[in-house]
């Protein structure tokens, strides 16, 4: 099967399960919002923003570490892009989680545990994507001499 | 390894989260025992981890910054931010038990305030290291290029020779290359040229005088 045929298929397949998906993202979403105070939200939004901040520091520190001594650090390209990336991903997957947290009525000091591992897990999944992507285009697009855009 | 971040904020930070932790595991009458008990089992697992980062953070501090350098570890070095995150996250944690409670209790302010300071640490460490480490590279890069041009200008404008081989890029005339003993210099009017397989004497010319002062390779020169 080629590439766009399988394209089309996951479009199709996308827009079948949309709204499935919203009805049961809305019902999480009232059941858990009953059970959230202002402060709580607050805390669990800083929760995340750690998490995807020290799934920042992971790669930018892996990067800086990966050049020796004869071998130059490569500059970190995009970086709003990369911060952009670790965020989103960050706070998609914790507010998933703390969904999850709140289906299982699990206790405080859980959620606080768990909500960040969640999130530096979709952090680092959407890096994945971000070097698959993008990362690894600007590389190829800098050893061919062609603009890095 | 002294690299990047005051020892001394670090040790405060590790050593402060620690207390915490202590405090809860030992004082059955305190803050934190109370914010512990509200998770049972899980709570004390809790507190276990956060004092196991706390160490990890002080252990840091010991080797990298207390013990001569011929002690230090590059691991610690390298993971340093995750230990002081983890720190933060676990701080924040504790926040955020004490903030589903009814009524906030001052203690909340500490937890916080560490978390700050702990995330601080990180991630001006990491902003630190990668300037440095920037800073050195483009050193080492200029440092390489005035070396390269102090040997050029000894050998009168011209750089040292390398070895004639095909696939060498010609692109000015102060290059020169090594042939069956002779140095040869392109000639301006075939630049540029990349040498084949056989030397092309019409488009080289002989250069005399400069075969024993101006020895060595620079390869840099043909990239």
């Amino acid at each position: 099967m080629s590439p766009a045929r399988i394209l089309i298929r996951l479009k199709i397949l996308v827009l079948c399960c949309w709204v499935p998906v919203v009805r049961a993202a809305t019902l999480s979403f009232d059941e858990a919002l009953a059970q959230i105070t202002l402060r709580e939200s607050l805390l669990l939004g800083v929760l995340m923003t750690l998490a995807g901040v020290t799934a920042l520091l992971f790669r930018i520190s892996n990067q800086v570490n990966a050049g020796g001594d004869d071998k130059p650090m490569k500059p970190i390209r995009n970086l709003p892009l990369l911060v952009g990336a670790h965020m989103c991903g960050s706070w998609l997957a914790g507010i998933c989680a703390f969904f999850m947290a709140s289906h299982f009525d699990m206790p405080g000091l859980m959620i606080g545990f768990f909500v960040p591992m969640v999130s530096f897990g979709g952090a680092k999944s959407l890096e994945l994507m971000y070097n698959k992507f993008v990362a690894d285009k600007l590389s190829s697009a800098a050893a061919a001499g062609g603009p890095a855009t | 390894m002294k690299t990047h971040f005051s020892w001394l904020t670090r040790f405060y930070v590790s050593g402060s989260v620690l207390v915490t932790a202590c405090i809860a595991m030992l004082d059955p009458w305190s803050q934190h025992r109370g914010i512990m008990d509200q998770d049972g089992y899980g709570g004390a697992v809790a507190i276990g981890l956060l004092a196991f980062t706390a160490l990890a953070g002080l252990f840091d501090v010991l080797i990298n910054d207390w013990l001569p350098p011929r002690y230090s570890l590059r691991c610690t070095h390298r993971h340093r931010h995750l230990v002081f995150m983890a720190m933060a996250i676990g701080q924040v944690a504790l926040a955020f038990v004490e903030a589903r409670s009814d009524d906030i209790r001052p203690v909340m302010a500490r937890y916080l305030l560490d978390a700050c300071v702990a995330s601080l640490v990180a991630c001006l460490g990491v902003y630190s290291h990668y300037w440095r480490t920037r800073r050195e590279d483009a050193a080492a890069f200029v440092a390489g290029a005035a070396d390269a041009l102090r040997r050029a200008m000894e050998c009168g404008g011209y750089y040292p020779p390398i070895l004639y081989a095909a696939g060498q890029l010609m692109h000015a005339q102060s290059q020169t290359v090594r042939f069956e003993g002779r140095i040869y210099a392109p000639i301006g009017a075939t630049l540029p040229f990349t040498t084949s397989g056989q030397f092309e004497s019409m488009k080289f010319r002989e250069l005399t005088g400069c075969a024993e002062s101006c020895d060595g390779t620079n390869e840099e020169v043909t990239k």
